[in-house]
């Protein structure tokens, strides 16, 4: 199964995914209400993409009442069906990875729907450390999405890393 | 307005009123908005001679319309002030991710009055504004300050803009810094704030930017994420950012060391960008939405300064605490750098201060005993270390340090003045005027002070005749050693850079990598902000920034005599040991007046014609219509 694959040694924290995502949903420049978000820690240098987990049993899916949540079959994304929802909050609650919440303006859940199949985050980030594919473990290194994506050996140039 | 913020907020800290204004679409066609929109704004809001550390001075933070969205590196913003450490345009430009965030609160513009009876903070969440009491934060560094506030306000996601002790303690060239390391550093901003009382802006946007044709604007960002990626300086950029050019200005050089007494450094490999690569980098780092992540972050490892970690630097503060002192310890300039951020200072002026005070000595002008008795010798460790601390403190000699070269100059005399590195009262930067001609015309025409980055004529490196006979007329211009035609080629790229500053976009990709045409910008806006602006205006605004700029400063007493630089630069040629570069001179007076001409400027005083003025709609007592400008 297809997901979105963080290495976070490659993110610079720039936030482009962010931007992509909503400019894909919601055609404006933002990051607030973005699906996925790059959580910080400034002193240490980390940054940390924190994306939607696919997961196998999802408990957004399971907890909602109303039953607008469902998941895709091509693509096995979470997907709203926005009139069946009454903005109560249970996918918020329910998510484990705290990846949900809801839009400040329209009261519904931002759940990533992997935008059909072709990530907008993906397609923006400038290093690679997002990517679309199988899990790491069956492929550690994904091909690029990007043609013209630079090789990531630029970004990964750490101590004894001479490549 | 699309693209924009949509409101310009005043604060005043005198009274604590906060009221705010839709952005005037007027002024933001003829401005743009960061830079150019803060200068006007200072124009029109102070009488001549406003005293920068007064309650009366504003503090002026201004984003402009390719801010927060996907342009590869939209994250630029100003923050403008008259200025304590020149006494003219205060003016300084950094990336990171607080201009963004400003935007995204629904700002433009913030313009802080007055001066608050106590240390206090700002907050603002979107429309919410709330001063919060500081004096728990007075005397903490830039970092602390920093990660103190998003704990106190429980939103890691804040962005802050802070200033250390040094702005506290009058430090005349103290910056405001965002995301801990990206500094405003030049002209004295922090201080500015600091007087006012103010130690920080925490803000945090939670809203979006519309622009008028989305489509259109994906398609001309994807267009260039493809110039970007094959650029040829694409790679170099990624892996050093600006510190390739400490070996690149060796090789030619150019380089400030021992305070511009050679043009080659002979550590300079050993304190060079890629050493920092090999030893210390760890990875990458981006200001918002960037596509050439140029910033990186280091941990340090040397047992003298334990924990030792910081993103950048960029390659003035490298080279000015490696060459310009003669320091071939490259941990040791980087605990200098990392120091100069927490404590809230300009690398730049305060490496000439520390180099210029170890010229003194070395030509006998200042004795030990006048110096705390530190042994001011070329590259020695301990004294540069001690005299950072003790500028940021205004400790024993450090006080005569901290208002400036210039001024350290004026009160030490014995000639000492001569060899003060400035022009307009700010600090010149690292590299040599003599070997890189434009750029030295630039330092010593630029409006706030000698400074590359009001200009960042570049071209000059290309040693392309044939481009140089295309784009000016004169094939010199493509030339670093040659004077002709130089003055085409600065009034060609201040116009850039005043429009890159204005827009939000960061100058490495926009004048340095050039990877937008006037035309292609124009386009870019049309599909932001939905008006009919061609390249020709674009270009007119790029102009109509600098001769504003050009009239404060005249305002404040800045004659054509102003415009020069130190006179090592113009009297003695480059030294034995300088490469390719040994015997150049600066030829100013023929390059000045060939500015002048280009500019449309009085040759005699250095000013605006009448005619200029009306051409770019900038007459006494006219209203800016802001679409297009008078022609005839």
């Amino acid at each position: 199964m297809r997901r979105l694959i963080v290495r976070e040694e490659l993110c610079t924290g720039c936030r482009a995914c962010q931007v992509a995502c909503v400019a894909r949903h919601e055609s404006v420049f933002g990051v607030y209400t973005a699906r996925l978000r790059v959580t910080k820690d400034e002193p240490l240098g980390l940054d940390r993409p924190q994306v939607c987990r696919l997961c196998g049993r999802a408990p957004c899916v399971t907890s909602c009442p109303n039953g607008a949540l469902s998941r895709n079959n091509a693509t096995s994304a979470v997907i709203l069906k926005v009139e069946s929802c009454n903005s109560c909050s249970e996918c918020v609650e329910a998510c484990p990875f705290g990846m949900i919440s809801l839009h400040p303006r329209s009261n519904l859940p931002l759940v990533c729907d992997l935008c059909g199949g072709q990530p907008a985050c993906v397609q923006r980030c400038p290093t690679g450390a997002i990517s679309y594919g199988d899990l790491p473990c069956d492929s550690p290194r994904p091909p690029a999405m990007h043609l013209v994506r630079p090789d990531p050996k630029y970004f990964r140039v750490g101590p004894g890393d001479d490549e | 307005m699309f693209s924009y913020g949509g409101s310009v907020l005043r604060v005043d800290l005198t009274d604590g009123a906060c009221v705010h204004h839709p952005t005037e679409e007027r002024l933001a066609r003829s401005f743009l908005g960061g830079r150019g929109l803060n200068v006007k704004r200072l124009w029109d809001q102070l009488p001549a001679h406003t005293d920068a550390l007064s309650p009366e001075n504003v503090l002026i933070f201004g984003v402009g319309p390719l801010v927060g969205t996907l342009f590869p590196c939209g994250a630029r913003f100003n923050t403008t002030a008259m200025s304590p450490h020149t006494g003219i345009l205060g003016d300084s430009n950094a990336g990171g991710f607080f201009g963004p965030e400003l935007k995204f609160a629904g700002y433009d513009q913030l313009i802080i009055e007055g001066q608050a009876d106590h240390p206090v903070y700002l907050w603002i969440k979107d429309d919410q504004i709330e001063f919060r009491d500081a004096r728990h934060l007075w005397g903490r560094d830039v970092w602390e300050t920093t990660v103190a506030i998003q704990q106190e306000l429980g939103d890691t996601e804040a962005q802050v803009a802070a200033i250390g002790q040094a702005a506290e303690n009058g430090v005349s060239f103290a910056g405001v810094f965002v995301n801990l390391n990206r500094a405003l550093g030049r002209t004295g901003m922090g201080t500015v704030m600091a007087a006012k009382n103010l130690k920080a802006v925490a803000v945090r946007g939670t809203g979006f930017i519309p622009v008028a044709d989305m489509a259109r604007f994906l398609e001309i960002i994807e267009r260039l994420d493809a110039v970007i990626y094959s650029h040829p300086e694409y790679e170099v950029r990624v892996r050093l950012g600006t510190t390739k050019l400490v070996k690149a200005l060796h090789e030619i050089g150019a380089l400030p060391t021992r305070h511009f007494q050679q043009g080659r450094f002979e550590d300079a490999d050993a304190v060079s960008g890629e050493a920092i690569e090999r030893l210390y980098k760890i990875k990458s780092k981006a200001c918002f939405a960037c596509t050439i992540p140029c910033s990186r972050f280091l941990v340090v490892d040397d047992p003298r300064f334990p924990g030792l970690r910081l993103e950048g630097p960029e390659y003035e503060p490298l080279a000015g605490f490696t060459a310009r002192v003669g320091n071939g310890d490259l941990a040791l300039a980087l605990k200098c750098i990392d120091l100069a951020n927490r404590y809230g200072m300009d690398a730049i002026s305060l490496s000439e201060v520390i180099s210029w005070a170890m010229e003194c000595h070395q030509r006998g002008i200042l004795s030990p005993d006048k110096a705390d008795g530190l042994d001011l010798t070329w590259g020695n460790g301990h004294t540069i270390l001690s005299l950072v601390h003790k500028v940021a403190r205004r400790e024993g000699f450090g006080d005569l340090l901290a208002d400036g070269v210039k001024k350290a100059a004026e009160r030490l005399g014995k000639g000492s003045e001569q060899i003060a590195m400035e022009g307009k009262g700010l600090e010149v930067f690292q590299a040599d005027p003599r070997a890189i001609k434009a750029y030295g015309l630039g330092n010593a025409v630029a409006s706030r002070g000698a400074d590359h980055l009001r200009s960042e004529p570049w071209f000059e490196f290309s040693n392309d005749a044939e481009e140089g006979v295309r784009r000016f007329g004169i094939p010199e211009t493509a030339f670093r050693l040659e004077s002709r035609g130089k003055g085409l080629v600065v009034k060609h790229f201040e116009e850039m850079a005043a429009v890159a500053d204005s827009l939000g976009v960061c100058k490495n990709t926009y004048n340095n990598m050039e990877v937008l045409s006037w035309d292609e910008t124009a386009e870019l806006l049309q599909a932001a902000t939905g008006w009919d602006v061609t390249g020709e205006e674009v270009k007119l605004v790029g102009e109509r920034i600098v001769n504003l700029e050009r009239l404060l400063i005249a305002r404040e007493g800045i004659t054509r005599q102003d415009d020069t630089l130190p006179r090592r630069f113009l009297q003695e040629p480059m030294p034995e040991g300088s490469g390719p570069s040994t015997g150049s001179i600066l030829e100013l007076d023929a390059m000045l007046k060939e500015y002048y001409l280009a500019r449309g400027w009085d040759k005699e005083t250095g000013l605006p014609t009448a005619d200029k003025l009306r051409e770019l709609g900038l007459q006494p007592g006219h209203r800016l219509r802001g679409v297009k400008p008078c022609t005839t």
